[in-house]
């Protein structure tokens, strides 16, 4: 599973419609900061690399994504290292992770925390 | 209510945060990169703290930092960084260049609020303190006024009176003429005295009486 369901209730269990509203915003760009990442390794721009992994890294964060974030996380530090072994399959696996998150996090329900 | 500036770049994060905040009872204004920031700056909208994310593209948090650094300081406007976790040393940099405080991501919501309270209440205490030290020196500046001031001025006065209903004693105007010059001299050289004190870096007092202070013109 790549979401933590505990720190997601600790985040947003008192804001579901801000959770909500921020879930669109993310289903709806997540294309495009995908799209960033991808460019930034065709181009072999390592400080694009870097900076649009880390963006995606963040909002994953905020998400409370495991997986999703680690290897974000794993890109950004590609990009600092100008390293681009491995990134295009990193990639590729961040890309149906992001979408696997979306799909639990909108099948999500939040249970109050105490 | 307080003005806080959220300048992340990350839109997701920056609606967020924002919408916490205001459910907080703060008003954010929001900027998504370093040059927004900076613009906000520049048409002086009042604003109590900045959260700025370290990791920006074109102009990063750190370099924004430095250029707010340069006009204000740490008490005239709190900076709280936000960083990833795994980014310390970019906590120790950005504290090394003023930065008040740091906060990570995901960001937990008590946790801000709670540096964000404290750092706005010091501050808030900073400015007050300030604000009390400068009604203290103009009313120390005050007294001093009245106390060097007054009895040369009352001596000048009164001698002057005397020589305007007398014109024609002689005698009497060429006695007091100079009292009254000597009179007027010494106020002059208190005006030059306190107007060197408010040109230096440090203003001293002593006590002149119970809850008065008088500045130290020698």
């Amino acid at each position: 599973m790549s979401l933590d369901t505990n720190e997601l209730n600790l985040m947003f269990a008192d804001d579901p419609e801000i959770f909500e509203e921020i879930l669109i915003d993310f289903e709806n760009s997540k294309d495009k900061m995908i799209e960033e990442i991808s460019s930034a390794i065709e181009s072999k721009n390592s400080e694009a690399l870097e900076i649009s992994a880390h963006t995606l890294k963040g909002v994953l964060a905020t998400f409370c994504s495991v997986k999703g974030k680690q290897l974000a996380f794993e890109l950004e530090q590609k990009g600092r290292e100008k390293n681009f072994d491995d990134t295009s399959e990193k990639l590729e696996l961040l890309k149906s992770d992001v979408d696997e998150l979306i799909h639990s996090l909108k099948s999500h329900e939040f249970s109050k925390v105490a | 209510m307080k003005n806080i500036l959220l300048v992340d770049d990350d839109q997701i994060n920056n609606k967020m945060l924002t919408k916490k905040l205001e459910k907080k009872g703060y008003h954010v204004i929001q900027a998504y990169n370093g040059k927004e920031c900076l613009e906000i700056f520049e048409d002086n909208i009042t604003i109590d703290l900045v959260l700025l994310d370290i990791m920006m593209p074109d102009l990063s948090g750190s370099e924004v930092l430095k250029r707010l650094r340069k006009e204000k300081s740490q008490f005239e406007l709190p900076i709280i960084m936000v960083t990833g976790k795994s980014d310390t040393e970019d906590i120790v940099e950005n504290l090394r260049l003023g930065a008040n405080d740091y906060i990570v991501k995901p960001v937990n919501i008590e946790v801000a609020e709670a540096r964000v309270k404290t750092q706005l209440a010091l501050s808030d205490l900073q400015k007050a303190n300030l604000k009390k030290a400068e009604l203290e020196t103009a009313h120390a500046m005050i007294v001093t006024y009245n106390h060097e001031i007054n009895n040369p001025l009352t001596i000048a006065m009164g001698l002057l009176r005397k020589i305007l209903k007398h014109p024609e004693d002689k005698e009497a105007v060429e006695k007091n003429a100079p009292r009254v010059a000597k009179s007027l001299t010494r106020i002059a050289e208190i005006v030059k005295k306190i107007e060197a004190v408010s040109l230096g870096n440090e203003v001293k007092s002593s006590t002149y009486a119970k809850d008065d202070k008088m500045v130290n013109l020698d």
